[in-house]
């Protein structure tokens, strides 16, 4: 039997906090742009809510939808220019997995809860197309495919950035372990 | 590396997480084949895993409270508060947000130190994006409307271009910034539902990380220009904002009445 289908109310409600945390991210943790990205994609989703034919599809269009009011922000916003990221061809990809190299110490205590505020302060250093596709896998779990869908990018693409992004998040850590140790 | 066909960039590639779940294919086999006999492959996969439980584990907070009302009243088809408000008319407003503002901070107030590092530091993030680009006070107006809790009027300059404004949170509370670009220099036009310690009625000067603030409190506001400009014409701009505020105008709904200022023919 079909499960009916949640309103829009019980859709935010479920994922109203994960929508800011990446609201967040994708605005470097300034809590009052990510607030009104929220109420505009929000805004957006009321609209279009008659739209939604899957329900299942509920939590990834309200992301998309958080992501692309964002990207269009940025593009229309004329006096931010942010340099555009390079993406890999497969080639490089596999290039730059063969040539990675270990963190200069160990990583280990990144995981650690008592060391979040670092690590979100090094994620905030990480360009914009990185950052975005990093949050999206690692902190909400979505699939390469899924975010490559949402951002109009080949999977391939995804997962290069992916990639040049946890390297970034890794010397953000790195410089910050050396300014603290210097 | 190991006997196996797989490169280590190719066993890495294979492996690369975020592709979900998928079928003992012979290339997955081979990858983890590869893997488990290659300590740098190993010590790749632990540093991916441990950057991926970093970034996990960094942030669980909840949305605020207030977020949470003001999107699922949106949802549940009640126009925001905000906008109710601005139907009544700028005078009517005003006076709610300055009893607000004397209900919500009866006792209480920042400090000047926390107000000027508010203004410079918000100043200094001018170009940070967010907010709304524009050069039409009625569609910069109507941006703030749903989204500050008392009304805002957007004064323009002779000699200044409006750019747009955007959002601050100042003591869990949001503000509004209107910024203006004058003779090149970018100029910051805060309004704060805040009080301060000994709220001055008279304009008050500081500078502060190489730039200027004049601020004063009018209805219940603070209000701050913040800028690169010589201290005589940001004074100059405060004054006129103050005086604008000072005069009587029509409701904001629709297109509000804004009125052009020219601080610098005075």
């Amino acid at each position: 039997m079909e499960s009916p289908r949640p309103t829009l109310e019980q859709l935010l409600d479920a994922h109203l906090d994960a929508l800011y945390r990446t609201a967040l991210r994708l605005c470097r943790g300034r809590t009052a742009d990510a607030e009104d990205l929220v109420h505009d994609a929000v805004a957006r989703a009321v609209e279009g809510y008659a739209e939604l034919r899957d329900p299942a599809a509920g939590r990834s269009w309200l992301f998309t939808i958080l992501v692309r009011t964002h990207l269009n922000r940025d593009r229309t916003r004329r006096r931010r220019r942010e340099s555009l990221a390079v993406d890999l061809s497969e080639a490089a990809f596999e290039d730059a997995l063969a040539n990675w190299r270990p963190a200069r110490s160990p990583l280990d205590d990144a995981a650690r809860t008592d060391v979040r505020d670092r690590v979100i302060a090094a994620l905030h250093r990480v360009d914009d197309a990185y950052r975005t596709v990093v949050w999206l896998v690692d902190a909400e779990e979505w699939r390469l495919r899924d975010v490559a869908e949402l951002l109009d990018v080949p999977e391939g693409t995804v997962a290069s950035r992916l990639y040049r992004g946890r390297q970034a998040l890794k010397a953000a850590l790195e410089r910050r372990e050396g300014d603290m140790t210097a | 590396m190991t006997g196996s066909l797989l490169t280590c960039a190719q066993a890495r590639r294979v492996l690369w997480p975020g592709q979900g779940p998928r079928p003992a294919s012979p290339d997955v086999l081979a990858a983890q084949e590869h893997v488990a006999g290659c300590a740098p492959c190993s010590a790749f996969f632990v540093e991916q895993a441990t950057l991926g439980a970093a970034v996990r584990e960094s942030d669980r907070r909840s949305a605020p409270d207030a977020l949470r009302r003001r999107v699922l009243a949106m949802v549940r088809g009640g126009r925001q508060p905000a906008l109710r408000k601005v139907a009544l008319g700028v005078a009517a407003t005003v006076l709610i947000a300055a009893g607000a503002v004397a209900i919500w901070w009866p006792d209480r107030g920042v400090s000047e130190r926390t107000i000027l590092s508010l203004f410079t530091a918000e100043h200094q993030r001018l170009v940070a994006g967010g907010g709304i680009s524009s050069g039409d006070p009625a569609e910069v107006t109507r941006w703030f409307a749903g989204r500050v809790d008392f009304a805002l009027r957007i004064p323009e300059f002779a000699g200044g271009a409006l750019l747009g404004g955007r959002l601050c949170m100042a003591d869990g509370h949001r503000g509004a910034i209107v910024e203006y670009e004058f003779e090149g220099q970018m100029v910051s036009y805060f309004v704060l539902p805040l009080a301060v310690r000994g709220a001055p009625a008279e304009l008050r000067h500081a500078a502060q990380a190489g730039y200027r603030v004049v601020w004063w409190m009018q209805d219940g506001l603070l209000h701050g220009v913040v800028g690169g400009l010589p201290a005589e014409r940001l004074e100059q701009l405060a004054k006129w904002c103050r005086e604008l505020l000072g005069k009587p105008s029509g409701p904001l709904t629709g297109r509000p009445r804004s009125a052009v200022l020219q601080p610098w023919e005075g």
